[in-house]
């Protein structure tokens, strides 16, 4: 079976017809949204913002063109955009410095993990984002989940390891 | 049995989320726990504009197919009837997301190793400008004909030129012109369902989506042929109960988790619950004739 899930034919498919674009967005959504909560230091406005980056980016999908980068490297320009213009709107008058861009390879990093985290097991995905989302105390999850604090400190354990070392993996 | 080293990580865990710096014998862990606070919560906002609640080219309804063999089918569309491949992805764990244009609608082309044992197949409607041409290219490429002589190219009673031809993946393609002026023109892709119960479908379709039954043809009691409106979409069906036949469809709507709260309410059941995935907000029913609707829109 051929099947290419490259990402020229990703983006030649969204370019063709925006309707294909979800894949790209699925591909990218931890990456642009990982560059932004980096920036922003708050997981609401990194939130909004990545949407606002998918929505400029599907607006101008056709206008794309390859230029010797990967496909993220354009959205996360977009991003860093979107990122500045925030600023402008919400601290200028602070006068505090523009954080700087966090290097690739953290960006990189961090996408990796919110997406090594959905593939968790359903039990261990729940405790991860209960714990580390959520911000609930074992003794709530363990309530949540019908098991004992114990079990749900063990959960947490082999979760975080099991990243870890997909994590190692990866690298 | 209390396991001393989850016990004691947690409490390493909890003075680190409390304001404390990762150290020690857990840091590497401690590490990673710090790149997680930083996870997104996992509600995506829909995007505001409801013009936006679905891709553009696509209708409300979209017919899917589910099968084994998705990108030979997908080469079978484009030979057969000049469709246009939107994409063709293969996912994690042998799946695969496609799709084609056909004349003026879509047609989704899902499944791959995960569709073994769990295949749908469509029944489609498809105007084109000579049905004649339209036969003998989709025969070259590998269709049968339907029932014999009596699918091959021949005005109808009904009111059009058709040809009833089967792709080499179970597929049913209705190939028809409409002789007179107001049938649906060149390029319409109409599902056409085979509910055991045209009535009780339509029924179900008002109640749970806003459907709106439209033609009834047969004698009393005794539905031969029915449609149905959603939203700019048409959904036919055969309404004898003779053959049953399920679907899956794909319905774009600006209120999934209201689409799929009102067709539990009219007797569907449920398939997968409101859930974001894809970019898209989707949530699964199987109405009371076994096919299967796919309410949603898009979130960004």
């Amino acid at each position: 079976m051929s099947v290419f899930a490259n990402e020229h034919e990703l983006v030649a498919a969204a370019q063709r017809d925006p309707a294909g674009f979800g894949p790209l967005y699925e591909a990218n959504f931890y990456r642009v949204y990982a560059y932004l909560v980096r920036r922003t230091r708050d997981r609401q406005v990194a939130e909004d913002l990545a949407q606002e980056v998918f929505r400029e980016a599907l607006a101008n999908i056709r206008k794309f063109e390859w230029r010797g980068l990967p496909f993220a490297a354009w959205l996360l320009r977009i991003a860093s955009n979107a990122f500045a213009d925030h600023w402008q709107r919400t601290k200028r008058e602070t006068g505090i410095a523009i954080p700087k861009e966090p290097s690739f390879e953290e960006t990189e990093r961090s996408a990796m993990l919110f997406q090594l985290v959905e593939r968790l097991p359903a039990a261990q995905q729940r405790v991860i984002e209960a714990r580390f989302v959520e911000q609930k105390s074992i003794r709530e999850i363990a309530m949540e989940l019908d098991r004992s604090e114990g079990a749900v400190k063990q959960l947490q354990l082999r979760a975080i390891e099991n990243l870890r070392a997909a994590m190692e993996v990866a690298k | 049995m209390i396991d001393h080293r989850a016990e004691q990580f947690d409490r390493e865990l909890q003075a680190m989320l409390d304001g404390g710096k990762p150290a020690g014998e857990f840091q590497a862990l401690l590490d990673v726990c710090v790149r997680l606070q930083e996870m997104p919560r996992f509600e995506r906002k829909p995007m505001t504009t409801t013009a936006m609640y679905r891709p553009e080219g696509f209708k409300t309804v979209t017919p899917m197919v589910f099968t084994t063999q998705p990108d030979k089918l997908l080469d079978f569309l484009e030979a057969a009837f000049g469709a246009t491949v939107t994409h063709r992805v293969a996912t994690p764990g042998g799946g695969f997301h496609g799709g084609a244009r056909v004349g003026e609608g879509m047609l989704r082309v899902n499944g791959g190793a995960m569709a073994v044992g769990r295949e749908m197949r469509a029944s489609l409607h498809y105007f084109v400008d000579d049905v004649d041409a339209a036969y003998k290219r989709a025969i070259a490429a590998g269709a049968k004909v339907m029932m014999g002589e009596v699918g091959e190219p021949a005005d109808r009673p009904y009111g059009e030129r058709s040809a009833f031809v089967a792709d080499p993946f179970g597929n049913q393609w209705f190939l028809a012109k409409d002789l007179g002026s107001d049938g649906p023109k060149t390029g319409a892709l109409i599902p056409y369902l085979y509910p055991k119960s045209a009535r009780g479908l339509i029924a179900f379709l008002e109640k749970a989506f806003g459907g709106q039954g439209l033609a009834v043809h047969g004698d009393e009691g005794h539905v031969m042929h029915a449609s149905a409106r959603l939203g700019d979409s048409l959904v036919e069906m055969g309404g004898d109960g003779a053959i049953t036949f399920p679907q899956a469809l794909w319905l774009y709507v600006e209120d999934p988790d209201a689409a799929y709260r009102q067709a539990l309410a009219a007797g569907a059941t449920s398939l997968s619950e409101p859930a974001d995935q894809h970019g898209e907000r989707t949530a699964g029913i199987e109405d009371p004739y076994g096919n299967r609707w796919y309410a949603r829109r898009r979130l960004i």
